[in-house]
C-alpha cells in the first residue's frame, strides 16, 4: 500500500482496477529533403493537416450534446490544425530549410508549445498540453501511422503521465470511474472533463504512472487528492465506507457552502483552510474557506533546496488566487532527514527531537532567506502572514524575527515593493513555548495551535506507532489546558489565535474548541462544510458547557465518550 | 484601405480558447488583412490565427491596437470591436 498525494481536482471516491496508458513517444529526427521533393513534402503536410482535421470532425460528431465540454476542447484543436500562421511558418521551413514535413511541423509546434509554457496565466500555460497534441494529432498522419482508441470492458480508473486533451475526450464515453495524472492543474482538460463527467480526479501527482501496474486497485480521493495504490482491507473498507457516505452527504452539504458559520446565537467562526500546493487554493475556496489559514511550503522542498523564484512563483499564484483573501505562510517544517546529503548531509537518530523545521532554517540560513524573501515580496499582491514552525524558545523567535527584518532591509535597498507591515506568528507545538506563552505573546503578531505535534510531544507519543496509538488524545485535559493557557495569553496581549492541528477537522471535537474559547479555525478544505454544519446548529453557552465538562474529566476516555455521542446527534448520517 | 482602432479586453476570461475562436471566425468572414497587438507595442499578430492570438495571452483589461489593410477593412475592424464589446456572449 501507498499514498500519494496530487491536487483534488474533481470531487468523489472511486475504487477501481487501473488501466494505464502509456503515451505513443514519436521521435522525429533532424532530416533533410532534396530540393527536388520539397513541394511533395509541403503537400504531404497539407494533406495530413486536413486528415487530422477531420478524424476531429469525426470525433466531434460522435460526442453528441451532453459532452459539449469535450467537443469544444476538439473544435479548438480543429481550429489550430487550420490555422493559416502555423500553416504558413511549416511550409517556410520546408521551403527554405529543405526539412521533412514531420521535422518543419515538430519545430513550429515546439516553439508554439514552449510560448505557451512560459505564460504567467496557469490556463495559458496549460495549454501547451493541446499543442503537443496536435503535434501528436499531425504527426501520426504525416508518419501514416492511425492510433486506435481504447475500448474497457470494464470499470477501470485510468493512468497516465499526461492525459492529451483529445485522448481524455475520446474516454470520454468509457468506462472509467476516475482518473490518476502525473501532471496537470485545475485548468488541465483532464480536470475540466472529469468534473463534466462527474468522475473523481487527482492530477499533478508526478510519478504515480511509474508506480502502478495494470491491474492494481487504486483509490482515487477527489476530495483531499489523496490515491492510494493496493489499499490493504482496512483503508479498503473505510474508503468504502467514505464514498458511500460521501454521496449523500456532500450532495446535501453542496447549498450549504456559501451559508457562514455561525452559532445560532451569533457567533461566527472563521473557517479557513490548510493547503499543500498553491493550485488547492480554488478547492479550498469552492469549500467555503474565508483564506487560507496554513500553507504548508514543503512541496516546494522536494528536489532540495527551492531557490527565491520557485518559492515566488508558487506564494504569487496562491495570493492571486485568493483575491484579497488572506494567506498564511508557514517556512519550511521538515526535518533534516529528509534531505539529500548534498543539501544538508547527516543521519538522524531521532528525527522527531532532532534538526528539523525552525531548527534547520537557522542552520541553513541562505535556504531560510530565500522563502522569506519571496514570501515579503509576495506580499504586494495581497495579504500575507509568515508563520513559524516549532519555535521551542524565545531565543529561536527571536533569531528568525531578526533575519525577516534584515531580509526586510536588504529588499528595501533592492527598491522591492512589499506591504508596510508582513505580520510574523508562531505555530504553538511544542509544550516549553506553550508553558511560557504569555512572554512570547508580547513578541509576535498571532498565534496557530498545531494540535498534531502539540499532542504527540506533550504525550510523548508517536501516533503512527500501532502500540502507543491509543495514547494520542487530543482531548486529554492537560492538552484541553496548553490550549486554554494559550487561548489567555493572546487575548490578554489582544492578538489572533487559531487553531490548524486536524484535531479541528474532527466534527467531534468541535464544539470542545469553540468552548475553549478558539474562534479562527484552519482545517483541510473538505472538512470546512461538515464542521460548518456542527456550529450552526449549536449556541455557544452549550459550547462552553461541554468545554467545561471536558477539562473537568479525570481522563480523556470520558470526554471522548461524551463527545462522539454530542456530535452523533448534530451528525446523524456521519456516524 | 488601411483603418486602425483601439479596443479593451472587457470579458472575464481575456482571449481564452473560446474567444480566440469566435475571433478567428469573425476575422475570416472578411477579406482584409487584420492584424492585432498590444497598445503601443510593436509585435502583431494575425487575428485569423488561433494560435497568434492566444499566444498574445490578453487578459481582462489589457489594451489592444487592431489595424485593417482591405477593400472591407472598416466593416471586419466594426464587427471585431461588436464582438469585444458584446463580452464575446460570454456573460
Amino acid at each position: 500500500m501507498e499514498t500519494i498525494k496530487g491536487i483534488p481536482v474533481s470531487p468523489g471516491i472511486s475504487i477501481a482496477e487501473v488501466a494505464l496508458l502509456r503515451s505513443d513517444n514519436l521521435r522525429i529526427h533532424r532530416r533533410f529533403v532534396g530540393p527536388e521533393d520539397v513541394e511533395s513534402e509541403v503537400r504531404r503536410f497539407e494533406q495530413a493537416a486536413r486528415k487530422a482535421s477531420r478524424d476531429l470532425e469525426v470525433q466531434i460528431a460522435d460526442l453528441g450534446e451532453e459532452l459539449m465540454i469535450a467537443a469544444q476542447v476538439l473544435q479548438t484543436h480543429r481550429d489550430m490544425l487550420n490555422d493559416p500562421g502555423l500553416h504558413s511558418d511549416v511550409i517556410s521551413r520546408i521551403r527554405d530549410n529543405q526539412f521533412t514535413a514531420a521535422y518543419a511541423s515538430s519545430i513550429v509546434l515546439g516553439e508554439y508549445h514552449d510560448r505557451f509554457e512560459q505564460m504567467e496565466s496557469e490556463y495559458l500555460s496549460e495549454r501547451s498540453h493541446d499543442i503537443r497534441d496536435i503535434e501528436r494529432q499531425l504527426l501520426t498522419r504525416i508518419l501514416g501511422k492511425r492510433r486506435r482508441p481504447r475500448v474497457f470492458r470494464e470499470n477501470v480508473t485510468v493512468v497516465a503521465h499526461n492525459l492529451t486533451p483529445s485522448q481524455t475526450a475520446s474516454m470520454a464515453k468509457e468506462m472509467v470511474v476516475g482518473f490518476a495524472v502525473d501532471v496537470g492543474g485545475r485548468t488541465s482538460h483532464t480536470a475540466i472533463l472529469a468534473r463534466a463527467l462527474q468522475v473523481p480526479a487527482v492530477v499533478g501527482l508526478k510519478d504515480v504512472s511509474r508506480k502502478v501496474v495494470n491491474g492494481d486497485i487504486l483509490v482515487i480521493d477527489g476530495y483531499t487528492g489523496e490515491v492510494i495504490v493496493n489499499p490493504d482491507k482496512k483503508t479498503l473498507a473505510s474508503y468504502r465506507r467514505k464514498a458511500r457516505y460521501s454521496e449523500k452527504f456532500y450532495s446535501q452539504l453542496q447549498e450549504e457552502i456559501s451559508w457562514p458559520a455561525e452559532t445560532i446565537d451569533g457567533h461566527e467562526i472563521t473557517l479557513s483552510a490548510n493547503i499543500e500546493l498553491h493550485e488547492e487554493v480554488a478547492t479550498a475556496l469552492e469549500w467555503g474557506a474565508k483564506g487560507i489559514g496554513l500553507y504548508r511550503t514543503e512541496f516546494l522542498y522536494d528536489q532540495g533546496f527551492p531557490d527565491e523564484d520557485l518559492h515566488f512563483k508558487a506564494y504569487r499564484k496562491a495570493v492571486k488566487a485568493l483575491r484579497g483573501r488572506e494567506l498564511v505562510i508557514r517556512t519550511l517544517d521538515a526535518g533534516a532527514d529528509k534531505f539529500h546529503e548534498e543539501f544538508v548531509g547527516f543521519e538522524e537518530p531521532n528525527p522527531f527531537l532532532g534538526c528539523r523545521s525552525i531548527r534547520l532554517c537557522l542552520q541553513e540560513q541562505g535556504m531560510f532567506r530565500s522563502q522569506i524573501r519571496a514570501a515579503l515580496r509576495v506580499s504586494v499582491f495581497g495579504p500575507v502572514k509568515i508563520m513559524l514552525p516549532m519555535i521551542s524558545t524565545i531565543e529561536e523567535l527571536r533569531s528568525a524575527k531578526s533575519i525577516i527584518a534584515e531580509v526586510r532591509e536588504e529588499l528595501e535597498a533592492e527598491g522591492a515593493e512589499m506591504a508596510p507591515r508582513v505580520p510574523v506568528g508562531i505555530m504553538v507545538e511544542v509544550p516549553s513555548i506553550a508553558l511560557i506563552i504569555d512572554r512570547v505573546a508580547d513578541e509576535v503578531d498571532f498565534f496557530s495551535i498545531g494540535t498534531n505535534d502539540l499532542v504527540q510531544y506533550s504525550l510523548a507519543v508517536d501516533r503512527v506507532n500501532e502500540h502507543v496509538a491509543h495514547l494520542y488524545q487530543p482531548s486529554h485535559p492537560g492538552i484541553l489546558r496548553l490550549i486554554g493557557e494559550v487561548i489567555v495569553a493572546s487575548n490578554r496581549a489582544g492578538i489572533q489565535v487559531s487553531i490548524c492541528g486536524e484535531m479541528c477537522s474532527e466534527p467531534a471535537y468541535v464544539l470542545l474548541l469553540m468552548g475553549l474559547g478558539l474562534r479562527h479555525f484552519s482545517l483541510s478544505p473538505i472538512a470546512i462544510p461538515t464542521v460548518k454544519r456542527i456550529i450552526r446548529q449549536v449556541t455557544m453557552k452549550e459550547a462552553v458547557e461541554v468545554a467545561e465538562q471536558c477539562l473537568g474529566a479525570e481522563q480523556s476516555s470520558e470526554s471522548e465518550e461524551f463527545l462522539a455521542e454530542r456530535t452523533s446527534k448534530l451528525l446523524p448520517d456521519f456516524f | 484601405m488601411e483603418v486602425e482602432r483601439t479596443v479593451t479586453v472587457s470579458n472575464k476570461y481575456g482571449l481564452h480558447a473560446r474567444a480566440s475562436t469566435a475571433l478567428v471566425k469573425t476575422a475570416a468572414q472578411y477579406e482584409s488583412d487584420v492584424r492585432l497587438g498590444r497598445e503601443g507595442g510593436d509585435d502583431f499578430v494575425d487575428a485569423k490565427s488561433i494560435l497568434g492570438i492566444m499566444s498574445m495571452g490578453a487578459e481582462c483589461g489589457a489594451n489592444l491596437c487592431l489595424k485593417a489593410e482591405g477593400t472591407d477593412a472598416t466593416d471586419a475592424l466594426d464587427a471585431i470591436i461588436d464582438l469585444f464589446e458584446r463580452k464575446f456572449d460570454e456573460e
